[in-house]
């Protein structure tokens, strides 16, 4: 692994670093402002130093204290809670953002937000944390959670019982900081660039994820089915962990999943250009028992995966497609609650 | 060596590590921009030092992990897939492989500060754990430690069901 890890950081580095033009002047310039500070601290200085001489000493020390943490209140949550499976609360407009279960997570800056649903989660795993209070909200601080999401991570209740967990790069201050940003609200239906006219009975949605991607007008959106488990801690990366036995993605073309399949499509599906595999193609991953069928729209790629191909069959997966209102997946204006 | 002649020469490859380390391209060059004004403000002493690299860069990995600013507010992702569009494999996706590079980015960029540095400081510029420990002021038992746990982090995800690379 350390083989490819030291070549994959290569090429990361390659791809994202920053251009370094007009660095050197802005050096120049920051170099000059850091010695003209450094001449007038020089002088001020001396001055405070004589006037310290001269300072009773009782007023340099004792019953001083830390001041405690401020932060900024969060705008109280006056509303009753509630959402339905595909709704989120949180009033913010991230890139990428998942449903898994009764858990809603979003990645913003350099973190991650969760917030679960009244009712369902159990803090216990924060207990040994620094107790915070954020305005109406109180709550956990803890370095190094048990969590993948990151470093540090902040919970607090809201007022409404739902728990918000932010967590990431940012040290104490900077994730109190963020997480008092955050405001909920009435929830508002998820839009994706499909409606599902058909789905297989007995089993229920359980997860559900937007990535917007970065660049304008592309989008990954995913639908999964018979399957919501999330960690103690529930944060994004438990997608892909859920457990879902069916899972509709639909992606803007051009889609990752088509540049990874090795062959031309090698069928049709109600007369559009379609994939079927029932074993693992490329670097997608089908499993042994399970199967994939890709349809081509005029500006999406709409695949069903699932783990049992004996539990949903060939003709399953068709009648899914067939059924499917597809929208334009680079004009989400046009985009529609999927079930 | 002239402090511009290092930048013309060394400028591309601080910006490559600092991206790595942060995960994030403003802050990459934002962090190499400060530490850039502070190497001109002491150049006189730096270049004459043996390798004026490798303490710039150890300026540049100790300004990462003493990073106690968050200006930005949160408010839009810069992800890997932000930074490459859809040239990029999407984030974890359960039909796609786990060894993405979206993903093991992803993951890199998940882990703790000092973890992460030593990752990078061993498996991108090649550095000796004993060098290693002299940039990050630790044990090179330290460093030890935290590659090791690093490593096992990425490989948690790797393994996941199975579908290690």
């Amino acid at each position: 692994m350390t083989d490819n890890l030291s070549q994959l950081m290569t090429e990361f580095a390659d791809d994202l670093a920053p251009s370094p033009e007009g660095m050197l002047e802005q050096a120049r310039r920051g170099a000059r402002r850091v010695r003209r500070r450094r001449r007038i601290t020089a002088v001020v200085v001396a001055v405070l130093l004589a006037a310290v001489v001269v300072v009773p000493l009782r007023f340099l020390g004792g019953g001083a204290s830390r001041t405690p943490y401020v932060t900024p209140s969060p705008s109280p949550s006056a509303f009753s809670w509630s959402r339905g499976p595909l709704e989120l609360n949180v009033e913010l407009a991230p890139r990428e953002y998942l449903i898994i279960g009764r858990a809603q997570s979003y990645r913003y800056g350099r973190g991650y937000l969760t917030v679960v649903d009244p009712g369902a989660f159990d803090p216990t795993p924060l207990l040994g944390g620094e107790p915070v209070t954020l305005g109406n909200r109180t709550g956990y601080y803890l370095s190094d959670p048990p969590t993948d999401s990151g470093p540090r991570l902040v919970a607090l209740r809201d007022p409404s019982g739902a728990w918000l967990l932010v967590s990431g790069e940012d040290l104490r201050d900077g994730l109190l900081n963020a997480a008092a940003q955050v405001r909920l609200g009435p929830p508002r239906p998820l839009a994706m660039p499909f409606r599902l006219g058909y789905r297989p009975p007995g089993i229920d949605v359980g997860t559900a994820r937007v990535d917007l991607g970065g660049a304008p007008g592309w989008a990954q959106t995913n639908l999964g089915f018979g399957g919501s488990a999330t960690a103690p801690i529930p944060s994004m990366f438990d997608w892909g962990r859920e457990g879902s036995q069916l899972i509709v993605n639909v992606s803007s073309l051009p889609a990752p999943l088509e540049e990874m399949l090795p062959d031309e499509p090698n069928t049709t599906v109600a007369g559009r250009p379609a994939w079927w595999y029932e074993r693992p193609v490329g670097r997608v991953n089908v499993g042994p028992k399970g199967a994939l069928l890709a349809v081509r729209f005029p500006t999406c790629l709409f695949t069903v995966t699932v783990l049992d191909r004996a539990r949903f069959p060939r003709a399953e997966l068709e009648r899914i497609v067939a059924g499917a209102d597809v929208r334009d997946c680079r004009d989400r204006s046009t985009w529609v609650a999927p079930l | 060596m002239a402090f511009e002649e290092f930048a013309a020469h060394r400028l591309p490859a601080l910006l490559r590590y600092a991206v790595l380390l942060t995960g994030d391209r403003e802050l990459a060059r934002d962090l190499v921009q400060e530490v850039l004004t502070k190497a001109l403000v002491r150049w006189r002493r730096i270049e004459r030092l043996d390798d004026p690299y490798a303490y710039v860069r150890a300026m540049t990995t100790n300004a990462y992990l003493s990073i106690l600013r968050r200006r930005r507010l949160p408010t839009v992702a810069l992800t890997y897939e932000a930074l490459d569009g859809p040239r990029a494999p999407a984030a974890p996706d359960p039909v796609v492989a786990l060894h993405d590079r979206a993903e093991l980015w992803q993951r890199l960029t998940g882990l703790p500060r000092k973890q992460r540095a030593v990752l990078v400081l061993r498996y991108y510029e090649g550095l000796t754990d004993n060098e290693i420990a002299e940039v990050l002021h630790c044990r090179p038992s330290s460093v030890r430690a935290f590659a090791a746990r690093g490593l096992a982090t990425l490989r948690a995800g790797l393994v996941h069901e199975g579908r290690t690379p």
